[in-house]
C-alpha cells in the first residue's frame, strides 16, 4: 500500500514540472525558500508560529519536525484521512520532495499548497476505485469539469426546438425549462401559474372571459402559440384558440419547455411565436397510485376544488399511465359588468347591461384525463379535454350569468418508433381529433354545436450520420371534416360542411463544427384552403465552456382554422340592387406569415450562476385579426336585417388579414441554482415602435370611428407592458420544507374598459339618455404594479405532500385586459388568495427532492 | 482584407482554445484506460515490460494519465509509462499516442510516420477519426463523454476493439 501512494506523489511531481511547478531545483528551493519565509499566506500555519523566520527556513527536510509538519499539513487537507493513510502519505511525500531537491520546509509548503488538488485528487480517485469503472458503469462519464446543480440543468437535453435532443445552450431557439423540482416549488396549481414568470409571456382576456397567451407583445391566443402534451398538439382545431384557463394541471408534469420563438418548421401552422411543450412522467416515473386536492379562498369567496389522480406503472416491455384531472374554480370576486341579451336592452327598459359580482359566477370547469399505453416502441395515447367556461360578459337581470361555451375534445396518437439501424430510424404516427363546441344558454347561439375532427398521417424519417450531423426528413397529411349547426355569424352564404386536406414536408439537418452548430430547416405545406407556405429557418449555435450563443432565423406562419374562414370576410361582397342585403361575401384568408430573427448571448459566470440576454425582431406580412368590421355597408345591411333597437352596434367581428404587424425587444435572464435553493430573475422589453400596427390593436383614445381615434403612444399595443419582469426565489429549508417567494413585475399597459355615465337630460331636465343606457368605452392607462405570490411546500419521502400558499399577498388590482378593440370591461384577477394543496403518493413519493439529492 | 480575415480566425481559434480549458481530463485518462483493457494489441507488443503512451506536445491530460499509470497496470501485467513527446521520430515506440486539440493539425503528418505500425491513434477533437485517428474524443449534448472510432484504421494498425467498448462509441465508417 505504501509503495502505491509513493508511486502516487512521484508521478504527481514528475507531471507537475511540464505544467509550472516553480521552486523544484536545488537552487530555485533555496531561493524560495530564503524569499518565501516571509510570504504569509505560504507560512500562516499555526504549526510553526513559535518559530522565527529563520527558524523556520533551517528545517531541513529529512527531520523529524519536517515530518511532523507534514502530517499537519495533510491533516489540515483531507480531515477524513486516518492516522496510518497520513503516514504512508507523509513518507511518500518526503521521498518526492528529497528526490526534487526540496529540502527546506518552506518550498515544501509550497509545494503542498499549490497543488492541493492534485493531492487530494489522487488519493481520492485511488480511495474510489475510479480506475476500476467498468464498461457498462461510463455512460455518465462527463466531459468538462463543471459540476452544479446548473450544470446539470444546462446539460438537460430538449427536443422541441428541432426534435433532436440537444442542450438547452445548443438548441437553435431561445428556450426557458421548467423543471418539475421548480415547479413544485412555485406551488403552481395550473400551467398558468408557470406561465406568467416567463419572459415575454403574458396573459389577456380574449372573449367570453376566455383568457390568453401573448407573446413578446403580439397576441398569439388565435392559433399563433402552439401547446404540445407530450408531443400531442392540444389547440382548438375549429378557433384555433389555446384557451389556459385552469386547463392544465402541473401536478404530472416533468418539465416545460417554453420556446419564445417559431417552431413552424416542425409543427406547422400553429407554432408562429411559441411553443409550448409540456413534457409528463412516464409511467416508469409515476410508479404507483396518486392523488391530489388543491383549494383555494379569498376574503369573498371560495375560489377552486381541484382534483387530481394518477397511476403509472412499467413492466419489462409494456407501460400504462392514467391520470385524471378536474374540478372547479372561480376567476374573479370582483364587480364586472356583463350585457343582458339584446333582444331586452330596449324593449324591457333594464338598459343594456348591468354591473355584478363575479363571486360564483365565473365559473371554469376543467376536465382532463390521459391514458397512455406503450409496448417496446409502439405506444398510443388518448387525451380528454373538457372545459366549460362561464361568460362573463353576458348577464341576466337577476345578476347571474346564464350563459356557457365549451369544448369537448379527444385526441388520440398512435406512434412506432422503429430504428431500422444504427443510423436510421422511421417513426409513422396516427392522430385523430374530435372536437364540440358548444355554447349554452345564449338568445343567438343556444344549444349550438360545431363539429371538427381531423385524421392526420404523417412520419418523421431520421438519419444521424455521426454524433455531430443528423438529417430529418418529415411528412404529414391531414384532413380536417368541419360541420357547423348553426352560422356563429351571418346567415349570408353559411359555411355548414366543408373539409380541409392539408399536405406538408419538412427537412432539417444539423451541423455541429468545431467553432458552430448549424440548424437548417424547410417546410412546406399545401392546404386546399389557403394555398400554400414555405418556411425556412437557419441557426448558428455554440457553447464555448461558459459562453454560449445563437443566432436564429426563422420563418414561420399561422394557418387559418376551419372556424377562422367560416368567420372571416374580405370585403369583397355582391349586394342586391338597393343594397338592403348582401347576397355573398367572400370568406378567405390567407396563411400570416412571420420573420423572427433573434440573437441570444449567454455566459455562465460561476458554477451556479448564468445570465443570457438576447434580442429579437419579429415581423408579420398579412397578420390575421379578430377585427371589428365597420364599414357603412356592413351596419347598414345588418343593422337592417337583424336590428330592432336604437342601440347601434359599432360593427361586426370578422377574422381579416391585414397588411403588417410585429415588434422588437430584449429579454435578460438571470438564474441560480444552488443545492440550497435557486432564483431566476428576468427582464423584458418590448415595443411595437417602428412596425406597423393593426388598427384593433393600436393604443388610441376610444371611439366607434376609427376616424376619430386619436394614438395615445407608437410604443405599446392594448393589454401588453413595454417593461416586465418576475423574481422567483425558492430557499429548500431542509430536505423536506421549502419556502418560495415569486413577483411578476408588470410596467405601464392600456386597455379599454366601460364607464357608465349619469343619465344625460336636456335643458328642461327631461332624461334624453337614462344611466343604464349611457354606458361607452373609454381608453385607461394601468399603472405598472408588482403581483407576488408566497408558498411553503412540505415534501415527504413517504408520499405526503402538503403546501400552503398566497397568492396576491399585497391585494393588488390587477387586470387581465383585451387587447384589440372591443366593448369588453377588464377583468380583475382574483384578490389576495390563501390556497392549500395535498397530495399522497401510495407506496412513497418518486419525486421526492430528497430523494434525488 | 486576407491578412484581417486570417487573423479573425487566428482569434477565433485563439478563443475557442482558451474557452474550452474546462475539459475533464481525468474522464478522458478513464477511457484510455479502458482502451488499454479492451483493446487488443499484437503478442509482441504485450512481451514488452512497459505499455507506453506518449502525449504528442503539451496537454493537462498529462498528470491524469501519470496518476492512471501509478494506480494501474495493462490486463496482461505490463506497468504503464507515460511520456510527453515532441517529435514524431520518437512515435514508434508507443502503443498509444494521444493528439491534444492542439496539435489536431498534425495528423495526417503522425499518421504519415507511424504508417501501419500497431499504434493507436487517439485524438482529443471531435471529427479526427474520420480523418484517420483510430479513436477521437466526443462531448455529447449532455456533457457525457464518448468517443468514435475508426474501424478501418484500427485494423490498418493490426489492433482489435471489444464488441463490448466497440458498443459505447460511435463507428464511423
Amino acid at each position: 500500500m505504501m509503495k502505491i501512494y509513493r508511486y502516487i506523489f512521484c508521478y504527481l511531481v514528475l507531471v507537475l514540472i511540464p505544467i509550472g511547478v516553480s521552486a523544484q531545483s536545488d537552487t530555485s528551493a533555496i531561493m524560495h525558500a530564503d524569499s518565501l519565509t516571509t510570504d504569509s499566506s505560504v507560512l500562516h500555519d499555526n504549526f510553526f508560529d513559535n518559530k522565527t523566520e529563520q527558524r523556520r527556513a533551517m528545517i531541513m527536510a529529512e527531520s523529524e519536525e519536517f515530518r511532523q509538519f507534514l502530517l499537519y499539513k495533510l491533516e489540515g487537507l483531507n480531515k477524513h484521512l486516518n492516522k496510518h493513510k497520513e503516514v504512508q502519505i507523509a513518507d511518500s511525500l518526503i521521498t518526492v520532495l528529497k528526490n526534487k531537491g526540496i529540502t527546506y520546509v518552506d518550498t515544501a509548503a509550497l509545494f503542498i499548497d499549490t497543488h492541493t488538488y492534485s493531492i487530494l485528487d489522487s488519493i481520492k480517485r485511488f480511495e474510489d476505485n475510479f480506475y476500476d469503472t467498468d464498461i457498462e458503469d461510463i455512460d455518465d462519464i462527463k466531459a468538462s469539469k463543471c459540476e452544479s446543480e446548473l450544470h446539470t440543468e444546462l446539460n438537460m437535453l430538449t427536443n422541441s426546438s428541432t426534435q433532436v435532443d440537444l442542450s438547452i445552450r445548443n438548441a437553435p431557439s431561445v428556450i426557458t425549462v421548467i423543471t418539475d423540482a421548480q415547479i413544485k416549488a412555485l406551488g403552481a396549481r395550473d400551467i398558468m401559474d408557470v406561465l406568467r414568470l416567463v419572459p415575454g409571456f403574458h396573459v389577456a382576456l380574449g372573449e367570453a372571459g376566455n383568457l390568453g397567451i401573448g407573446v413578446r407583445g403580439n397576441w398569439a391566443n388565435d392559433g399563433k402559440v402552439l401547446l404540445l402534451l407530450d408531443g400531442q398538439e392540444m389547440n382548438d382545431i375549429y378557433s384555433a384558440q389555446l384557451t389556459i384557463n385552469k386547463r392544465f394541471p402541473v401536478d404530472f408534469i416533468k418539465r416545460i419547455e417554453v420556446i419564445r420563438g417559431p417552431g413552424s418548421i416542425n409543427y406547422g401552422g400553429f407554432a408562429e411565436f411559441a411553443v409550448i411543450n409540456i413534457v409528463t412522467y412516464s409511467p416508469g416515473e409515476m410508479n404507483g397510485l396518486s392523488v391530489g386536492y388543491s383549494t383555494g379562498q379569498t376574503s369573498k369567496m371560495h375560489t377552486s376544488d381541484l382534483f387530481k389522480i394518477s397511476y403509472g406503472k412499467k413492466w419489462t416491455k409494456a407501460a400504462l399511465s392514467v391520470w385524471y384531472y378536474g374540478g372547479i374554480a372561480q376567476q374573479s370576486d370582483a364587480n364586472y359588468f356583463g350585457f343582458f341579451p339584446m333582444t331586452e336592452w330596449v324593449n324591457s327598459g333594464a338598459g343594456i347591461g348591468k354591473y355584478a359580482s363575479l363571486k360564483g359566477n365565473s365559473d371554469v370547469l376543467p376536465s382532463l384525463s390521459n391514458v397512455l399505453f406503450t409496448y417496446n416502441n409502439f405506444s398510443i395515447r388518448t387525451i380528454t379535454d373538457f372545459l366549460n367556461v362561464q361568460d362573463i360578459s353576458k348577464i341576466s337581470k337577476d345578476g347571474s350569468r346564464p350563459v356557457r361555451v365549451g369544448n369537448k375534445m379527444n385526441f388520440t396518437e398512435m406512434s412506432y418508433k422503429w430504428k431500422i439501424s444504427e443510423h436510421f430510424s422511421f417513426t409513422p404516427k396516427l392522430n385523430t381529433v374530435s372536437q364540440y363546441t358548444e355554447t349554452n344558454n345564449d338568445e343567438l347561439y343556444d344549444e349550438s354545436t360545431n363539429f371538427t375532427s381531423r385524421i392526420k398521417i404523417g412520419g418523421v424519417l431520421q438519419y444521424d450520420n455521426s454524433v455531430r450531423s443528423s438529417h430529418m426528413i418529415g411528412s404529414e397529411y391531414f384532413i380536417d371534416y368541419y360541420t357547423q349547426a348553426f352560422d356563429m355569424l351571418s346567415p349570408v352564404n353559411e359555411i355548414k360542411d366543408l373539409n380541409y386536406r392539408n399536405l406538408s414536408a419538412y427537412y432539417q439537418t444539423i451541423q455541429k463544427f468545431p467553432l458552430v452548430n448549424i440548424t437548417f430547416g424547410l417546410r412546406y405545406d399545401q392546404n386546399s384552403a389557403y394555398g400554400s407556405s414555405l418556411a425556412p429557418r437557419i441557426g448558428f449555435t455554440r457553447k464555448f465552456a461558459e459562453w454560449h450563443f445563437k443566432v436564429l432565423f426563422n420563418r414561420a406562419f399561422r394557418a387559418p382554422s376551419a372556424g377562422n374562414i367560416a368567420q372571416s370576410y374580405t370585403e369583397n361582397y355582391i349586394v342586391n340592387g338597393d343594397t338592403s342585403e348582401i347576397l355573398w361575401m367572400e370568406r378567405k384568408l390567407k396563411p400570416e406569415k412571420t420573420t423572427v430573427v433573434e440573437f441570444e448571448l449567454g455566459r455562465q459566470l460561476t458554477k451556479n450562476v448564468m445570465l443570457t440576454a438576447n434580442i429579437f425582431y419579429i415581423h408579420t406580412r398579412n397578420p390575421i385579426v379578430y377585427s371589428l368590421n365597420q364599414s357603412q355597408l356592413m351596419l347598414n345591411i345588418f343593422e337592417q336585417k337583424n336590428r330592432t333597437d336604437a342601440m347601434a352596434l359599432p360593427g361586426y367581428r370578422f377574422y381579416t388579414n391585414f397588411d403588417e404587424s410585429g415588434s422588437s425587444g430584449l429579454e435578460l435572464q438571470f438564474i441560480g441554482r444552488y443545492s440550497w435553493g435557486t432564483f431566476d430573475a428576468n427582464y423584458s422589453f418590448n415595443t411595437v415602435a417602428g412596425h406597423k400596427v393593426p388598427m384593433d390593436y393600436k393604443v388610441t383614445t376610444f371611439s366607434y370611428d376609427p376616424e376619430n381615434r386619436k394614438t395615445i403612444t407608437n410604443w405599446n399595443v392594448l393589454a401588453f407592458p413595454m417593461h416586465s419582469g418576475s423574481l422567483n426565489f425558492t430557499l429548500y429549508l431542509t430536505k423536506k420544507f421549502s419556502f418560495n417567494i415569486n413577483s411578476k413585475y408588470f410596467g405601464e399597459r392600456y386597455g379599454f374598459t366601460l364607464v357608465q355615465y349619469p343619465d344625460v337630460k336636456d335643458i328642461d331636465g327631461n332624461v334624453i339618455l337614462p344611466e343604464k343606457l349611457n354606458i361607452y368605452g373609454v381608453h385607461q392607462k394601468f399603472s405598472s404594479t408588482w403581483v407576488t405570490n408566497l408558498f411553503l411546500g412540505y415534501q415527504g419521502e413517504k408520499g405526503l405532500e402538503l403546501g400552503f400558499g398566497v397568492n396576491n399577498t399585497q391585494n393588488r388590482k390587477y387586470e387581465y385586459i383585451q387587447p384589440y378593440f372591443g366593448l369588453n370591461q377588464t377583468l380583475p384577477a382574483l384578490s389576495r388568495e390563501f390556497f392549500i394543496k395535498a397530495a399522497w403518493h401510495f407506496g412513497g413519493n418518486p419525486h421526492w427532492r430528497g430523494g434525488q439529492k | 482584407m486576407r491578412k484581417g480575415i486570417l487573423l479573425f480566425i487566428f482569434m477565433c481559434i485563439s478563443i475557442l482554445e482558451a474557452l474550452t480549458q474546462d475539459v475533464n481530463y481525468k474522464s478522458q485518462s478513464l477511457y484510455i484506460y479502458l482502451f488499454t483493457k479492451n483493446i487488443t494489441w499484437p503478442a509482441q507488443v504485450l512481451k514488452q515490460d512497459f505499455f507506453r503512451i506518449a502525449v504528442y506536445g503539451s496537454s493537462p491530460i498529462m498528470g491524469e494519465l501519470q496518476i492512471m499509470a501509478t494506480l494501474k497496470k495493462t490486463p496482461s501485467g505490463q506497468h504503464i509509462q507515460v511520456e510527453q513527446i515532441s517529435n514524431m521520430a520518437d512515435l514508434a515506440d508507443f502503443q498509444i499516442v494521444y493528439i491534444p486539440a492542439s496539435k489536431s493539425r498534425e495528423l495526417k503528418s503522425i499518421l504519415d510516420k507511424v504508417k501501419d505500425s500497431p499504434i493507436l491513434i487517439v485524438a482529443e477533437r471531435g471529427g479526427l477519426a474520420k480523418k484517420g485517428a483510430c479513436i477521437n474524443f466526443v462531448a455529447l449534448e449532455n456533457d457525457n463523454l464518448k468517443f468514435e472510432v475508426n474501424k478501418k484504421q484500427l485494423a490498418f494498425h493490426n489492433l482489435k476493439m471489444a464488441d463490448a467498448l466497440m458498443q459505447k462509441g460511435y463507428v464511423v465508417n
